[in-house]
Order: structure tokens, then C-alpha cells, then sequence
């Protein structure tokens, strides 16, 4: 089984705008990144907690702010639960904030499958933690206006999402 | 009528674990929750948390969120690294004898509203 792939776009947003947060090093960006380590609980969602404090010095809505640290706070409690290792790095440009999670771990064998909420496979472990819930990765698409999310089965997963400054 | 954390401590017998200078903040909306994916679906900016998941993931949750502070139920009490963070983070953090069922109860007679709570592929 090879990379499978999933992607999602917010109905009615701006494609041209989106085509524009992937763009290159030309625009003028603040970057954010942080490693993650799986099974490190003490410090899952810490990486979030970074990007959140730097966007909330910029000229940012709360509503987006919360939205951007939601998702990067799902997706980076998704690789301390299920991975060995990862990394979290944003890049915010002046229209949006671009976010990308890699992880070297299990993989995802069915990506529509995970995006089902309460979907899951944490241990009762995990659980009693709070977390497994299974609204990961639905957390990360409710607040992001397109997600792009690739696995391997074995080798890991890339979890990718953007969120439009100026809303939708 | 305005209500804040103090008043919300003085109705369920809580005991104050840390963040004294913050207990007059005004309560806006509350919610209620061990799940953390579940507390992350409050649309509302500034929510007082009641919980019994009395570990760092939830602080870690609190500061995503912005919650304006925190009731621990079923007397739970968190392990001191994690009241030292909640103390660096300025969050008043409440205990309580009371179960989750009566400490919401005592808190919605107050007249706190409660969160939105707007789950993913749920109804807004």
C-alpha cells in the first residue's frame, strides 16, 4: 500500500487565495516550528501553545486564533498519541496561516475512515487522558478552510492545513 | 447580574488551588467535560471550564482556548507541576467535593449560560 491521500476544501472560500498561502519564500512570513515527540503527554499541544501566542501579537481575530490553535492543537496531540516522532511548523503570511504536522509513525490504512468523528483507536491509555475521542482530525477540518492529509501505511503521515486570515 | 469565579467557588464549597488575584474575572458561558477534543468544540472565546480530568492536557487545553478558569470536581486535585503552570498562566483553579452533575446544577442556578458547543459535522 502506497501514500493515500485526502482532500478537503470549505465550500465558498476564495481558491485563488488559497493557491496563494501555499506560494513561495517571496512573501513576507513568520515562521514557527517545534518537534514533537510521541508519548510525550507532559508536552503535547505545547507547539499549539507557541504558534497561538505568536499569532495573537499580530492583527488576528480571536475567532481565527482559537481556529488555528484548535486544529494545530488536534493535530499535534495526534502524533504524541499514535506516533514515535514529528514536527509542527507554521508559517503565517499576510493572508493566511499555513500549517504542517509530519509524523514518522503507524500511518492512517483509511483516511475517510479516521475523518469520521468519533472514530478511533487510542489505547484505554490515551483515554483516561482526555484525549481519543476520535474529533481529531474532524476538530482539525472544522476549523480549517482546506486540509490536505497523506499517509503510509508503516511510515506516517503529513497533515496539512490552511486557514484564510480573512475568513471565508 | 454579574457573576464571577468567587461566586462561583462560594456556591459549590471550592476550595481555591491558585489564581486568588483572578477570582472576581466575570463568567461569561461554562462548559463541562473530560474530553478534551470535546472542551476544543466551544465556539465561545472565554469559557470557566468544569472538569474532572485534573492533569496538564487540560491546562494545555486552556490556554488554546483562553478559558478564564477552571473547577477540578469529585475532589480532584492536580499534581503540583501542573498548579505551577496554571499559576504562571494567571488561571484561577477551583477544587471541588461535589460531582460534576451537582456542581453544574449549582452553577447553572447562578445564571451562567452554557458554552456553544458546535461538534464537527454536528449542527451549528
Amino acid at each position: 500500500m502506497g501514500w493515500r491521500e485526502f482532500i478537503w476544501q470549505r465550500e465558498g472560500v476564495d481558491a485563488e487565495k488559497l493557491e496563494a498561502c501555499g506560494g513561495g519564500a517571496d512573501r513576507e512570513a513568520i515562521e514557527v516550528e517545534r518537534n514533537i515527540v510521541g508519548g510525550d503527554f507532559a508536552n503535547a499541544g505545547a507547539g499549539a501553545s507557541e504558534i497561538k501566542r505568536v499569532i495573537k501579537k499580530l492583527a488576528i481575530t480571536p475567532q481565527i486564533v482559537r481556529r488555528v490553535a484548535v486544529a494545530s492543537f488536534e493535530a499535534e496531540v495526534n502524533v504524541t498519541v499514535y506516533a514515535h516522532e514529528g514536527r509542527i511548523s507554521a508559517r503565517i503570511t499576510p493572508i493566511c496561516v499555513h500549517v504542517v504536522i509530519e509524523d514518522k509513525g503507524p500511518g492512517i490504512p483509511d483516511i475517510e475512515q479516521a475523518m469520521q468523528p468519533g472514530w478511533t483507536t487510542a489505547s484505554p491509555e490515551v483515554r483516561e487522558m482526555g484525549f481519543g475521542a476520535g474529533l481529531g482530525l474532524p476538530n482539525i477540518r472544522e476549523n480549517s478552510d482546506y486540509v490536505k492529509i497523506r499517509s503510509k501505511v508503516g511510515e506516517g503521515t503529513v497533515v496539512e492545513f490552511f486557514i484564510l486570515l480573512d475568513g471565508v | 447580574m454579574t457573576i464571577t469565579i468567587r461566586n462561583i467557588a462560594e456556591a459549590i464549597d471550592a476550595r481555591v488551588l491558585c489564581g486568588e488575584e483572578a477570582l472576581d474575572r466575570e463568567v461569561g458561558v461554562v462548559i463541562a467535560s473530560d474530553l478534551v477534543s470535546d472542551i476544543l468544540c466551544c465556539r465561545d472565546e472565554v469559557p470557566f471550564l468544569i472538569t474532572g480530568l485534573a492533569k496538564i492536557q487540560i491546562l494545555r487545553a486552556a490556554e488554546v482556548l483562553d478559558l478564564i478558569g477552571i473547577c477540578f470536581v469529585r475532589g480532584k486535585e492536580p499534581e503540583q507541576g501542573v498548579l505551577d503552570y496554571a499559576r504562571d498562566m494567571g488561571l484561577p483553579v477551583l477544587s471541588t467535593p461535589k460531582t460534576m452533575y451537582e456542581t453544574s446544577g449549582l452553577v447553572y442556578r447562578l445564571g451562567c449560560k452554557s458554552g456553544i458547543y458546535s461538534p464537527p459535522g454536528g449542527p451549528d
